[in-house]
């Protein structure tokens, strides 16, 4: 089953003298349960187009239709709103809220659903003790390895049951036991629940453990190789 | 909930970053807080002077008296106005002759205002008897006996015992007088009071102007309670009719009352200018942690925190620091009006200006409820008006920028 669609997609920086084409007509689509590796060299146009994919950025031209609705239409509110309930983010430095533990990063996203409480705290330890961080629940960031943040990130990401989970660079900063240890967990997770996963990457160790590798350059697809 | 305890620990981040601001706010408002509590402790002194010692709550006169103070323009039916004002709940009254005179000693004379006094009425409706610093109050088996004010017995070089001659004229307007023997001198905080005011037996009075025992150039009213001051003018003024005026201590000395409102205005100002000065302390204070937090305000936003949630923690924030600082400042400042306001604070090296100007130099603050609640309405208008750079600026931020920006 697709849940998301790109067509004719484009996104031009026009802020300096020469407009640039940071992803220049791309079509794609993705199918749920894929565990899919956006590939390519820095400045290609990787991040611009998860972005996209993300509804954090408007494309000049081109539509992203997730779910069946096209989020380049919604307004600010509405693609916020968007965000919350149909897709999950980790991020290359984690982006943890340091002044919350795990379980109150996890339970945050949560909240901004309005999920009641119990369901809240049962999901988050749920979520954690998946990532292997049951024992860790009541540890702000600051306490918590590189590796044990990015869990901490997924898990979060896992928790509002998103359609698809965004992952920019998520192995970029840490070590290569926690590299593997991330990633098993993640496979297992797109197995287990048939989780759509998307990762743009350099890291050779997470295209291994992709079944699709999209390679974009220049703001285009330059394969798209299903294994 | 989730937010208000985010925004709680997020002002903790910056533990010293945060504490030098809530001292700063606190400090500020110990000193607004209790720079009004002075004011309104002076204000309070020298209104409670006023009405207890000078002018009571109400005084009833005869309209035409207040243009021209002549003896002849009087109250007539007193003895009947003041049984049924003082039937008045909470209410006293005592009728006074007020007669212009020319009071001479063996030194020097000067001119000076008799208040032709029921001794036993006027202990009821003023404190003039509790301010005796030589003598005695009137003697009942006496006659012809004064009590003057130390300003005016210090200029005709007057004594306990001494004889001093007034020089009136009577309801004919044929110049009368008589003379009367020291028993007793009084000192206020009002130097001119004390200089102008003398006091005699009204009988004393009568049987010289061959006055009617029924007549009166002033009503005093004392009420137990200030807030029914209305009320009871309202009512007053139907006992004694059109044809007698009856005005309020705010009437007779608007100075006063404006006073009081300016007083309490300015200690608004002084508290608003200090908080709208500290909030620039704030403000900075702010925009530092978001520019600190834009990273994490950028993950917010993408992970789907709307504005609205975004505002709402940024005006925690700034309420929290706001409010901490004010709240441990109105406690300061409560603590040091309690202890100050018992014990007083002694400018004594400037009595003399002090009491020129009709106040004493004895000050003790005082601060009401009403004042408190204005401040807490202006923290929070503070706290709101802090919060609004800090806000535009977070929620301008755009979430793909700040989340790429290393």
């Amino acid at each position: 089953m697709k849940i998301i669609e790109i067509k004719d997609l484009y996104k031009i920086y026009t802020e300096s003298e020469i407009p640039v084409n940071a992803v220049n007509g791309i079509d794609l689509s993705f199918e749920q349960g894929e565990f899919t590796a956006i590939v390519g060299p820095s400045g290609s146009g990787k991040t611009t187009f998860l972005n996209m994919l993300g509804g954090l950025d408007k494309p000049t031209k081109g539509e992203v239709i997730v779910d069946g609705v096209n989020i380049g239409l919604l307004n600010s509110r509405q693609v916020i709103d968007f965000r919350l309930r149909n897709i999950g983010f980790v991020f290359q430095a984690y982006n943890l809220i340091p002044v919350l533990t795990a379980k109150e990063n996890v339970e945050f996203i949560m909240q901004l659903q309005n999920q009641n409480k119990n369901d809240r705290e049962a999901r988050a330890i749920e979520m954690l003790q998946a990532v292997g961080l049951g024992d860790r629940l009541n540890s702000r960031p600051s306490k918590l390895s590189g590796g044990q943040q990015q869990r901490v990130a997924v898990a979060r990401a896992l928790a509002s049951k998103p359609k698809f989970i965004l992952a920019d660079e998520p192995t970029a900063n840490i070590d290569s036991a926690s590299t593997n240890n991330l990633l098993e967990i993640m496979q297992e997770l797109n197995k287990k629940e048939n989780i759509t996963f998307i990762f743009s990457t350099h890291d050779q160790r997470v295209v291994n453990k992709a079944r699709r590798i999209i390679t974009i350059d220049d703001g285009k697809v330059k394969s798209d190789v299903k294994l | 909930m989730e937010l208000i305890k985010i925004a709680w620990r997020n002002v903790w981040r910056s533990k010293t970053r945060s504490l030098v601001v809530i001292a700063a706010v606190c400090i500020g408002m110990i000193g607004g807080v209790f720079s009004s509590a002075l004011m309104f402790g002076m204000m309070e002194q020298r209104i409670k002077v006023a009405i207890s010692t000078e002018m009571a709550h109400i005084q009833i006169h005869n309209p035409k008296y207040i243009d021209n103070q002549e003896s002849k323009y009087f109250i007539a039916n007193t003895n009947e106005y003041l049984s049924k004002i003082r039937k008045i709940e909470g209410v006293t009254a005592s009728a006074r002759l007020k007669i212009s005179a020319m009071a001479s000693s063996a030194e020097t004379a000067t001119g000076v205002v008799i208040n032709g006094i029921i001794p036993a009425d006027e202990i009821k409706v003023s404190d003039i008897s509790t301010r005796l610093v030589a003598g005695d109050y009137f003697a009942e088996d006496k006659g012809n006996q004064i009590l003057v004010g130390a300003e005016f017995a210090e200029k005709l070089k007057l004594d306990l015992r001494s004889k001093v001659v007034l020089n009136f004229q009577d309801t004919s307007g044929t110049l009368t007088g008589a003379t009367f023997r020291v028993c007793g001198i009084y000192k206020t905080t009002n130097k001119a009071y004390d200089e102008t005011q003398v006091f005699v037996k009204k009988d004393d009075i009568a049987q010289i102007c061959l006055y009617d025992g029924d007549i009166s150039h002033e009503i005093a009213v004392l009420i137990d309670d200030n807030d029914k001051l209305d009320e009871v003018k309202t009512e007053v003024q139907g006992i004694v009719g059109k044809d007698n005026l009856v005005r309020t201590w705010k009437e007779i000395s608007p100075d006063l009352a404006m006073m009081t409102d300016m007083m309490t205005q300015y200690g608004s100002y002084l508290v608003l200018i200090i908080l709208m000065a500290l909030a620039f302390g704030i403000i900075n204070t702010m925009l530092m942690s978001i520019l600190e937090r834009k990273k994490e305000l950028g993950m917010l936003m993408a992970i789907g925190m709307n504005k609205p949630k975004i505002r709402r923690m940024i005006v925690w924030e700034t309420v929290f620091l706001t409010f901490i600082g004010t709240i441990i400042g109105i406690v300061f400042s409560q603590v040091l009006v309690s202890y100050f306001g018992r014990v007083g604070i002694n400018l004594g090296m400037y009595a003399e200006a002090f009491e020129s100007l009709g106040y004493d130099s004895m000050l003790y603050p005082v601060l009401n409820t009403g004042f408190y609640v204005q401040v807490v309405i202006l923290t929070v208008v503070t706290a709101l008006f802090s919060a609004i750079f800090p806000i535009r600026r977070a929620i301008k931020m755009n979430p793909a920028e700040v989340l790429r920006t290393e």
